[in-house]
């Protein structure tokens, strides 16, 4: 009757065995799971930001004059940095505009800076985001337009001039845990108002 | 000892009965805290995308006030646009526009745009278009005699030289007195458009003379508004008698005066404001307008004396590139003596001008009172009314972004509820611009003259042909493009109006 109560060696084997597969195959389950969670975060919380610093920096530059405008690229040539200045109104009749202003992209942080009187007197830096991919999504630094938007080699901020229309193109990019990089792209056309 | 060992067996499988469900429950319970994280992630996003979106949404609202504002402005109308107790409504939100008169003529156009959560205030500052009276052609303010042989017509210089041109009508002559017109079987005189005199004045025309146009006296006298000279300092007298063409510099330049003599030439370089106390140009001394790089202003406050056989010319064949006003009366009357086609505009409100039989005009001559001493050649360029349209419009200074926000965390919030007003009882951005009392007189499609006196959301917009005139609480209306579409000063219809009530 006691023999009876135990189990074989073979049926011992087969049962580890097949929990081990069970364990095995629930983390990979597990694992994956977790990573489409964190890409899928990251990438919202990416598109989020992507969105709301090209907002601000098409609402910023939208009172400007086309006139203020420097430098003023025209595709296929792009500056990662503009510098521009904003209306405030009328004064004796004529025009008041706002201390010189700039929007750029440091190179070497990766950051996308705000700043007025930039190397003068009074002047003023605000970063605005620090997670902007060195190129634009899906450009490489080989002299050719790889991602076919008629640019070539265009940093991860890049500004376009069209007469009175500034094209605002930006990627953002995070490192997932593994070391996956993830980015995020976004495009917008502002037409200086003044 | 079977009945002991099965009761061991139950006390086991009692120790171990609910672990599994305890086991389940932690896994769904780490499952729902890492579901409803991620829920609560996603929505914090989604909420700031929809505000965003919102506040996009308000910012064009906003812009679609201005621009209902800023067209009925051009339309004569005051700018306001609905108000905050009452604002437009358009789709699932609402503007308002209030219209701010500041100095000079300035007027500040705030508007507000509301939707969902957005809230967007823009700010534009416009000036009113300035009048301009080359649209008037040939005008004076007193009588006008043309002589035997006189040609007064009219040409495009947007389409090319006088000379390539067939169609030669349209031409307009105008006065706030009589005209006399008269011509002969050899030196007869054409007239290729309108010929209008001033109020319950008549065309006196004898001899062969022929008008194309009409001949109807005009419906108001018309008005010739004051020239603002710039403030520029004079520099001393002038003579210039040198074989060497003396060049005066694109840019500000003032003279006491400026005399040229016989066989000297003056040249004068666009883009130019040049204010001279008196111009003198002796027989055969010349006064170029180089307009190459830009316009030319000429102002010339005492006196106008262009002798016979000078030469007026200019590089360009573009009447609106030279400008030559005489902006006070004169003690002399303005001589234009000069040989040769001159194009521009020549404008003297306050000083009688005298035209010499060589001299031939392509633009346009307003002056005080004209004077004709042979046959006049004048030749009005129809572009000056089209450019003349363009500069009756408002120009914007400055446009500004003055606040761009969320009123609400709250995604279901509602502007119209905010504010306490009922969407369906709100106008459309037509009919939210502020109401005037409309003074109009006008011509119906059916060619009847018709008078209207009263508020103008009562009038109907759509029976008008065309405008004699009209005014916005008591300010004049202006139509750039202007529904009568013509140049020279508008005519009386020669009959009593039909008086209008309210229409709507």
């Amino acid at each position: 009757m006691s023999a009876r109560a135990g189990f074989t060696v073979v049926e011992v084997v087969i049962a580890m065995a097949l929990v081990g597969l069970v364990l095995t195959k629930l983390t990979l389950v597990m694992d994956e799971a977790r990573r489409a969670h964190q890409e899928e975060s990251i990438s919202m919380a990416l598109d989020d930001q992507a969105m709301e610093l090209l907002d601000k920096i098409a609402f910023a530059i939208v009172g400007s004059s086309a006139e203020s405008l420097d430098p003023t690229p025209m595709a296929p040539f792009y500056s990662g940095t503009i510098h521009y200045q904003i209306s405030l109104g009328v004064e004796d009749g004529k025009p008041v505009w706002s201390e010189p202003e700039v929007i750029g992209l440091s190179e070497d942080s990766g950051q996308v800076y705000w700043g007025q009187n930039v190397g003068q007197a009074g002047e003023r830096i605000v970063v605005w985001a620090n997670t902007v991919s060195e190129m634009l999504e899906d450009e490489l630094l080989n002299g050719v337009d790889d991602n076919g938007n008629d640019l070539a080699d265009e940093l991860g901020l890049a500004f376009v001039l069209d007469e009175k229309a500034v094209t605002i193109r930006l990627s953002l990019e995070r490192e997932r845990d593994d070391g996956h990089k993830i980015q995020v792209t976004k495009e917008t056309t502002v037409t200086c108002r003044n | 000892m079977k009945i002991r060992e099965r009761h061991a067996s139950l006390v086991r499988a009692r120790s171990r009965r609910g672990s599994a469900l305890v086991l389940s429950l932690v896994a769904v319970a780490t499952v729902v805290v890492l579901a409803a994280s991620f829920s609560q992630f996603a929505s914090a996003v989604a909420n700031r995308q929809a505000q965003a979106v919102h506040r996009k949404r308000a910012f064009y609202l906003a812009e679609a006030g201005l621009a209902e504002a800023f067209a009925g402005f051009t339309c004569g109308k005051s700018g306001n646009v609905g108000t905050k107790a009452e604002p437009a409504r358009l789709g699932d939100g609402l503007f308002w526009v209030e219209a701010v008169e500041l100095d000079g003529g300035l007027v500040r156009l705030d508007s507000t745009g509301m939707i969902g959560t957005g809230n967007a205030e823009l700010s534009l500052v416009v000036g009113r278009g300035e009048e301009s009276v080359a649209a008037l052609g040939v005008f004076s303010n007193g009588y006008v005699t043309l002589g035997p042989g006189s040609l007064l017509d009219a040409y495009d210089s947007s389409e090319g030289a006088y000379s390539t041109q067939s169609d030669k009508s349209g031409a307009a002559l105008g006065s706030n007195e009589g005209v006399v017109i008269t011509g002969t079987l050899l030196q007869p005189t054409t007239i290729k458009g309108d010929v209008t005199p001033g109020v319950e004045e008549i065309v006196y025309s004898k001899g062969s003379v022929t008008i194309t146009g009409s001949t109807s006296c005009a419906f108001a006298a018309t008005e010739l508004p004051a020239i603002e000279v710039p403030d520029l300092e004079l520099s001393a007298p002038v003579v210039h008698a040198s074989p060497y063409p003396l060049v005066i510099p694109a840019g500000s330049s003032g003279y006491q005066s400026l005399t040229v003599q016989a066989g000297a030439q003056v040249i004068i370089q666009g883009p130019a404001q040049v204010e001279l106390g008196s111009l003198t140009l002796a027989t055969t001394a010349q006064l170029s307008f180089d307009t190459t790089e830009g316009p030319i202003e000429l102002y010339i406050s005492d006196s106008v004396d262009l002798a016979n056989d000078s030469l007026l010319s200019s590089s360009s064949t573009h009447p609106a590139e030279i400008l030559i006003q005489v902006p006070g009366p004169t003690a002399q009357p303005v001589a234009l003596r000069a040989s040769g086609a001159f194009h521009g505009v020549i404008y003297a409100p306050e000083a009688p001008v005298v035209v010499g039989a060589k001299f031939e005009l392509f633009g346009a001559l307003v002056a005080h009172g004209l004077t004709f001493e042979g046959a006049a050649k004048l030749h009005f360029d129809k572009h000056l009314a089209e450019l003349a349209a363009e500069e009756a419009l408002p120009v914007v200074l400055s446009w500004r972004l003055v606040g761009l926000a969320s009123t609400s965390s709250d995604l279901s919030a509602d502007p119209f509820d905010f504010l306490g007003l009922d969407k369906n009882l709100l106008p459309d951005p037509a009919g939210a611009h502020k109401d005037q009392t409309l003074s109009i007189d006008y011509y119906d499609f059916s060619d009847v003259y018709h008078r209207y006196t009263g508020a103008e959301s009562q009038f109907d917009w759509n029976v008008v042909k065309t405008v004699i005139v009209a005014t916005r609480d008591g300010t004049a209306v202006r139509f750039p493009h202007s529904i009568s579409g013509k140049a020279g000063t508008m005519k009386s219809p020669g009959v009593a109006p039909v008086v209008d009530g309210p229409m709507i």
